[in-house]
Order: C-alpha cells, then structure tokens, then sequence
C-alpha cells in the first residue's frame, strides 16, 4: 500500500549534463590535473574513503522554506464596517489575501488606509497627520516561514492578543509581533516626532494590537496549506 | 582580532570620488585616492563595548541587490563610531567612518526585544554610511523585487514575493508610494538622517525581516547577506576550482572536489544550489564542506582534503526532475561555479510505512523538535497518503522524562516521551538520537504523576516525515488505543504490545532501559498493513484516539514545564 504511484514514469536516476547538452553518465569528469581518468586511477580507490562517511547534509541559505497551516476565523467575527471604509482597491486585496486581514479598529480614525497582498502575505499601512504628529501604522501578516536548523524556538515574553508576544522598538518605531490564525503578524508603529502620542509608551502598540480587527481574506484552501516548497 | 579581506577588489572607489564637493566632509583618506581591498571583520564582532553580536555566517536573504545604488559602502556601527553618542569622539564624517573594515552592529546594545540576539534584546539591523558622508546624494534600491508596503516619516518597507520584508530607515526624498510594484535593484529614496525630527548621522539603517519558524515576523541577522551582495554588485569574485564527478553521483549522494583559491590546504566551502542559480532567491542553496581525504587530489592540489559527497535531500527525492548546481566560495567575492556542473536527478521517494498519520500544525513543531523540512521530510502522491488514516495531532515539542520513582540508575532508568494522552517508551539511546531527544538529560518527572498517564505504544525507532503535493506534514505513527476517562480503553490491545499497553503500571516498576517489549521494533506495522490492523486491534472506525483527563493532566503538566525552560 506505500508505494509511491505517479503517472509520470520514474527513472531511478537521471544524470544531465544540462551545460553540454548531453547524457552525462558514461562521460569521465575531468581530472584535476586535466588528464583523463583510467579503470585503475587513484580516484577510483578513494570511493572507499568517501563510502566510509555518510554523505553530508548542507546548511540551507536563506532558511528551509515551509508554509504555515492557516487557521481562519469565523465569518462572523468580521468586520464588515472596517472593510467597507478602504478603497476598492484594498478591498480587492483583502478579497485575494492569503491569510487572514487585520487592521485597525475604525477608532483609529487614519486619514488614509491600504491593504496589499503577495502571494505568501498581507499588508495594511494607514497613516494620520495633525499639526503635533504624524502616525503611521503597518500590519504585515506571512503565511511563509523559514526554517533554521540551529535556531532555537523562544516563547515571547509578552502577551498580545492572548498570544505569546515580542515587542520591540527599532529606530523608535515600535513593533510587536506574534502568531495568530497560524500566521506570522507583525504590528508597527511610528511618529514623528519619534516619541509623540502614541509612540510615547509601550502601551500605545499594545493598545493597537488588541484593537486590530478582522477583515476578510481568500479564505481556506484545503489542498493548498502548510506547503514545505518544492 | 581577525579580519577577512577581499584582495579582488575591482575599481570601485574611482568612480565614486569625482564628486568634490558636498554638503558633508570628504574622508581624505583610504578610499579617495586608490583602490582599497574591501575588508570586512567578522559577523557577530561588534566594536568593543558596544554589545554581544550574533557570530552567525548564515546569508539570510540570499540573491539579495545591496541596497545602495553605488558603492563604496560603509557598514558600521553610529551610536559607538566616530561622532556617536558612544563613540571615540570626533564626528561622523570623520574619515575612520569612511573605510574598510565593515563591522557588524546588529545585536549592538539596545533595550528592546531581539529574540535572535544572544541577550534577548538589541539592534534590529545594519548601519550602512553611504560613499561619502553627504546628505541626500546616494540613492538607495529594492534589494528585491517586491511592493512598497509603507512609507513612513523616515521608512520605507519593500515586501518581497516570499514575504520577507526590506526596511530602509533615515532617507529623504522618495520617488517610491505606498502599494507601487518595485523592481529589483529600482531606486527607492535618497541616504538622509531623517529621524522624525531629530536628524541622525548620514546612513542607512537596513533591515531583513522574516518569517522564522520559532519566533515569527522578527528582524533577521543581516550582515552577511550585505557582505556576500557587496561583492556580487562589484564582480569581486572569488577564487577557486573543482568538480563535479557526475558518473559517481547517483540518488544518494552528489559527489566532486572543490579547492579555494584563498585557503589552498583549508575545506572550502560548496554551495549547491537546487533549481537556480546560487543568487536565485527562488533557489533551494545549501552550503557543505569540500574536506574528506581523497588521495587522488593530493599531488595534483598539493593537498588532499578537499572532497565532497552531499546527500540529495529526501524533500527532493519526489520524481520530479531537479537540477543542481555546484560552486566554490572563496572568501574574496562570488561563487564560482564548478566543472561539470550541473547535476540533474529525478529520484524515488522512500516507501511510506503502514501507521496512522499525525499532521505537524505549525513551523514551529518542526523548529521545536529540530526537524529538516529538507532532509526528513519524504514526498508521497496524493492517494498514498489518502490511505493512512489520520490520526491525532503530533506533539507541539518534545518532553522526555523519567520517574523519580524509578529504581534504576540515572543513565538506565526507563526515557519516556510525553504524548499528549500517553507516555511513550524510548527504548534505546539509539533511538531517542534518531528523534533529536535528549537522552542524557530527560526532566525528571513525579512518579505519581507519570503512573497516571497511559502507556502508548514504543516510540518507532526513526522518525517519518511525509507531505504530498497538498503540502500538510504528517508523522507517520502508531495507532494508540483510545481513553475511556482518561485511560486506557480496557478492550483494546494494540498488536506487537505485550507488556505495556492495557495497564497503567509503567513507569517505577518497569526495568530500567527496557521499557516496551524490548523487540527494538517500536510497533512498526507490519508492510502491506491495512487501516484495520494498524496499531490497535479493538479499533476499525478510523476516528481519532480521544482525549480525556489524562491529555489535559499531561497539557498542564507540560505547559508548567514549557514555562519554565523559557
């Protein structure tokens, strides 16, 4: 019963020389010393020093690539008036959007509001400008995570929505992140001045991540999730 | 201290000088007049007293454009440099700002939480100063294709496709909106000291901000993904030869030579890059070391450890036809790729074992139990996985302990892995290796405690990992028999048990590193093995083992634990 089946005839392997457009096996590499190989070259007898260590695994640059399990919310626990205050156009990015939208409340009165989406992402930016400041905020949500062996998991040391949080503050733009709906989210938050309202205290982003809102997203697709990238 | 150094380095500096004059002071010296050898201090060596830095050589955003239009560039640390709040004194055009070597600044000391920094909390990216120490006059670009997902009174973020996101901070005069399409390498704003307000010194601050299993959307190390682009955008490249022996590659394993040019007796360092070029941020690359004895090599290189042998990766192992390509890094500029490569393979996944399927919800499970969604996990057509049915979810991380009750001595009393609902034996230091537990310091758990939970079947002696091309991971498992109150269902008796199962009288009374049967087959079903006869003979529903009291007695327990390993 475990035997892989696949329309596709499957060669046990395939050797190219893709670079000279031709079968590779059966060809003789070249030697280093630019003469070609014989039956009773050394190299042929150090196969038994390479045979007596396992082949290696290789670290992989840039991380393993693996696509988180999205979880999505109840349909009713959407806000449908938070969604009908952005443009068309963000409200067709929120319709396409891979994992679930969050935004700021409406309170948050933002003179401008935008969703964009990618294939493995989400984003919100909306910004307020007064006389004293300007505010803007990012939501930024990933459905694509990587994998470093060697990188050691940490719970984070906040909460946030009744999840483990990181908050942190770059360059005095304040960031929270944490794990919602199975999907990587992070929260930003910047003034200018750098420490106007409210960017004058942690509490500012904390406030603003428990108020994000639900605004849709493509919803769930059963043969499409928590994809380790071919 | 060391350094490393980059002797390749082409006329770059030349170019950049013809600009006299400027808002900024000239540097007068290094860079103005000759060539300089790029140079560069390791990553993770911070200036002194500024802080632990992350000694981490992983490029984490690979193919990667520097995120200067032109160099030179300068990446150092502002706040403990010439001119910082920290620094030697001076000022920020001072000329020692303005030359080589780089030095990493990310992790330098901060208050704010950096879960990938040694202290938890730091510097979230890279300081870069700009050709010359002007304001508005260098222009930065995407270091990928991507959308401009903000623009804030001193940020602009590049989203890339992948989702991993570019910040630039301190820059003026935009030529970028919110939402527009970038292409790689297009210019996006100008190097400024915008700081909402309260200018900064000249530079820009980049970040990389990616989606790491284990933590989430965090600020990634960025220094070597800076490093390894700065030489690709000055066609620094780097020195070495090899090859690929494609006749003795096979399914199992890719095998050649590689010598660096840079450290002739040293391994060099192989990139394998799996369908793309090395730069491709589309591409799976790998990096190993050429250093296994080959006699044959030594006359020729005038030393001899510089062979190769890679496993090709069980992810790729799934009949499709994969091509890989192989290149030298020499520490003094790009890749250079090998003789004879490429190397294209369509290979056989492993048979799949009978058992029940447990679905692996997160990165995160495969982070927290030091799985290779790479190397461990296998490729299985769609109907093959369809056949095994599903059972609970696999455990979130891995707890192995052992009683306090149990007589034995430390290193043979009996390791049990934790699953939710059960505890499972590991029968030998062989197998836990297998499944990454460590067996040399299991938590010590209350006999009391651990009597109470139901014994499951023997772990199996090698873990499994599956996916089809729908893309959810599977462990493949024993079936374990349900709980009736938190116990284990009186009527069933899983197949090849004969000691544990049934009973709750593991654990104090059980001999130490004996646990189970002791027939090392961890409860493997037997091939060919229908959903009938998998695991647990009083079973034939398919449904999921059920919960119970035990499952949120173990839940608590494990959770206290969790907490305070954190």
């Amino acid at each position: 019963m475990s035997e892989p089946r696949r329309a596709l005839p499957v060669v046990s392997v395939v050797v190219l020389a893709i670079a000279s457009g031709g079968l590779a096996c059966g060809t003789t590499p070249p030697d280093p010393s630019g003469q070609p190989r014989s039956a009773s070259d050394p190299l042929d007898d150090a196969a038994g020093d390479l045979v007596a260590r396992p082949p290696s695994r290789g670290k992989v640059r840039g991380g393993e690539r693996m696509r988180r399990t999205v979880t999505w919310p109840e349909a009713d626990t959407r806000s449908v008036e938070a969604y009908e205050s952005l443009d068309a156009r963000s409200r067709e990015a929120v319709d396409l959007a891979p994992v679930p939208v969050l935004v700021p409340a409406l309170a948050e009165a933002l003179d401008e509001r935008k969703v964009m989406q990618g294939p493995e992402w989400a984003a919100f930016w909306g910004r307020r400008e007064t006389a004293e400041s300007t505010v803007t905020i990012t939501v930024n949500a990933s459905r694509m995570a990587r994998v470093y062996p060697g990188v050691t998991p940490k719970p984070g040391p906040h909460t946030l929505r009744g999840k483990e949080a990181f908050v942190s503050r770059n360059e005095g733009i304040w960031s929270a992140t944490w794990i919602e709906h199975g999907v990587a989210y992070d929260l930003g938050l910047e003034c200018a001045p750098v420490d106007a309202p409210p960017c004058d205290d942690q509490a500012g982003v904390e406030a603003l991540a428990e108020g994000l809102v639900y605004v849709g997203g493509r919803g769930p697709e059963p043969k499409q999730e928590q994809e380790v990238e071919r | 201290m060391s350094r490393t150094s980059t002797w390749a380095w082409a006329a770059v500096a030349a170019t950049v000088m013809g600009m006299g004059a400027g808002l900024g002071l000239a540097p007068t010296t290094g860079w103005a007049g000759e060539p300089e050898p790029f140079e560069y201090m390791p990553p993770g060596t911070l200036v002194a007293g500024s802080g632990q830095g992350r000694v981490d050589d992983t490029v984490y955003a690979p193919g990667m454009r520097f995120p200067t239009e032109e160099g030179p560039a300068f990446a150092n640390s502002q706040v403990w440099g010439n001119g910082g709040g920290q620094g030697p004194g001076g000022g920020q055009c001072d000329a020692v700002n303005y030359d080589y070597p780089w030095w990493d600044n990310y992790c330098e000391t901060r208050s704010w939480d950096m879960p990938m920094c040694p202290a938890g909390i730091g510097h979230q990216g890279q300081d870069i100063r700009p050709a010359t120490c002007q304001n508005a006059v260098h222009w930065t670009v995407a270091a990928d294709a991507g959308t401009v997902t903000n623009i804030g009174s001193y940020s602009v973020y590049v989203t890339a496709a992948d989702g991993t996101r570019y910040d630039y901070l301190h820059g003026a005069n935009q030529i970028v909106g919110v939402g527009q399409a970038l292409d790689r390498a297009e210019r996006i704003n100008r190097v400024s000291n915008a700081f909402g307000g309260t200018p900064t010194t000249y530079h820009l601050h980049f970040n990389i901000r990616k989606d790491v299993a284990g933590f989430g959307n965090v600020y990634a190390p960025t220094y070597m993904s800076l490093v390894t682009s700065y030489q690709e955008l000055f066609g620094l490249v780097g020195n070495g030869q090899g090859a690929v022996e494609l006749d003795s590659s096979s399914c199992e394993a890719m095998i050649g030579w590689a010598q660096s040019g840079d450290d002739p007796e040293g391994a060099a360092t192989v990139l394998i890059a799996f369908d793309g070029e090395q730069d491709d941020p589309n591409a799976t690359v790998i990096e190993i070391l050429a250093d296994r004895p080959r006699p044959d090599l030594c006359d020729v290189l005038g030393s001899c450890d510089h062979g190769f042998e890679a496993e090709i990766p069980l992810r790729l192992r799934d009949t499709a036809l994969h091509e890989a390509r192989f290149y030298v890094v020499g520490q003094n500029g790009t890749p250079v790729e090998l003789d004879d490569s490429p190397f294209s393979f369509m290979c056989e996944p492993p048979p799949v074992p009978a058992g029940v399927r447990r679905e692996l919800e997160s990165p995160e499970v495969m982070v927290a139990w030091a799985f290779s969604p790479l190397y461990q996990v296998a490729w299985a057509p769609a109907d093959v996985l369809a056949g095994l049915p599903q059972g609970n979810v696999f455990p979130e991380y891995p707890v192995l302990v052992v009683s306090d009750g149990d007589p034995a001595p430390a290193e043979t009393k009996t390791r049990w892995l934790m699953d939710p609902g059960y505890k499972r034996a590991v029968a030998s230091e062989e197998i836990a290796t297998a499944w990454g537990l460590p067996w040399s310091e299991p938590e010590t758990w209350p006999a009391e405690v651990l009597d109470g939970v139901p014994s499951g079947t023997p772990l199996r002696p090698e873990p499994f990992l599956v996916t089809g091309d729908e893309g959810v991971v599977y462990a493949i498992d024993d079936e374990q028999c349900p709980l009736v109150d938190g116990q284990l269902d009186p009527s069933c008796e899983p197949e090849g048990e004969d000691d544990t199962a049934g009973e709750d009288t593991a654990g104090d009374d059980l001999p130490g590193g004996t646990a189970g049967d002791g027939d090392g087959t961890g409860g493997v079903p037997a091939p060919g093995a229908t959903d009938d006869d998998e695991g647990c003979a009083c079973r034939s529903d398919g449904s999921r083992p059920g919960g119970g009291v035990g499952w949120w007695l173990l839940a608590l327990v494990a959770a206290g634990l969790r907490r305070r390993r954190a």
